[in-house]
């Protein structure tokens, strides 16, 4: 298969769940707006490129506290990329780290171990996710509640479609390991911690 | 405060990204590429728990529960990725919509 079409292949299978995820960026445009105004929001979302970590620093923004807690949420949120980026393929450190700036759950799930793919697939979610911050910062609220969509558990069902070429202990055992850590950890934590524990039962093979 | 704020979440973030792939240098190790392979479903599966039940550090069973269920049978039936993603939005929507 070509790069190119691999690259269409990752946008093709990215749209929808970008278009799910539009709304949740223009809430977050709408939010950020009235705290930060409208070119840092904008700014925010093609440089972090992380709901979560975005609205961490914004919420704590908004509160008054201290921006060395914003970041250390941010850092906890997103602490999995470290996980996932490692299975990103390259010619060269450098080569396989520019991929990773477009990296993000799903983009690295549709990517399914292709640079290309990882490429269009990320491309698309940025560029969805910064025109939903721009629209949310300007439109301000003319969207309700995403959740009343249902567009929450787009998210969730990707992995899903993901994951029925993999199921297995390993899969049953990511999912119980998230399940029983989910309470006791930080967002985000769960994830990278059931990736380490696999990826040790692998390497030990 | 503002800017600072973005410049910084922006170092975070790359940080998060690239850290590893500069990190790693360009020779891995063969035990390296048996971990990613076993980390993959453990990672994937994580990822529905964690956005189908987690509410911050709560475990939920809300409508999402059954939207992804649904999106399940879609995608164990071989169906196309937009079909179980419709599906799952669908179901949690109605669900939510009947006040579940």
């Amino acid at each position: 298969m070509f790069a190119g079409s691999e690259a269409a292949d990752g946008v093709r299978r990215m749209l929808p769940i970008s278009i799910a995820g539009i709304p949740e960026g223009v809430v977050f445009g709408a939010l950020a707006a009235g705290v930060i105004g409208h070119a840092a929001p904008v700014a925010m979302s093609v440089t972090a490129f992380s709901g979560g970590a975005q609205y961490a620093t914004v919420s704590v923004l908004r509160d008054g506290g201290t921006l060395g807690a914003a970041l250390l949420a941010a850092a906890a949120l997103n602490v999995r990329y470290l996980a996932m980026s490692a299975s990103v393929p390259g010619r060269s450190r450098w080569h396989r780290a520019a991929a990773c700036l477009l990296l993000t759950d799903a983009a690295w799930g549709v990517a399914d171990g292709s640079r290309a793919r990882l490429l269009g697939a990320g491309a698309t979610d940025l560029v969805a996710w910064t025109l939903a911050t721009v629209v949310g910062v300007f439109g301000g609220k003319v969207l309700g509640d995403p959740a009343a969509l249902g567009l929450d558990a787009a998210f969730p069902a990707l992995f899903v479609w993901l994951l029925r070429d993999h199921l297995g202990p390993l899969a049953l055992l990511g999912g119980a390991l998230a399940l029983v850590l989910t309470p006791v950890l930080a967002p985000g934590l769960p994830v990278l911690v059931a990736g380490l524990v696999a990826g040790a039962i692998g390497a030990a093979r | 405060m503002t800017w600072l704020a973005v410049a910084l979440l922006a170092a975070v973030c790359v940080f998060m990204r690239v850290a590893v792939p500069l990190g790693l240098g360009d020779r891995r190790p063969a035990w390296f590429d048996r971990a990613l392979t076993a980390a993959l479903p453990a990672l994937l599966a994580a990822l529905v728990v964690a956005g189908t039940v987690a509410d911050g550090r709560a475990l939920e069973a809300d409508p999402r529960l059954a939207g992804v269920a649904a999106g399940a049978l879609v995608a164990v039936a071989r169906g196309p990725l937009l079909l179980v993603v419709v599906a799952a939005a669908g179901v949690t929507a109605a669900l939510r919509g009947l006040g579940a």
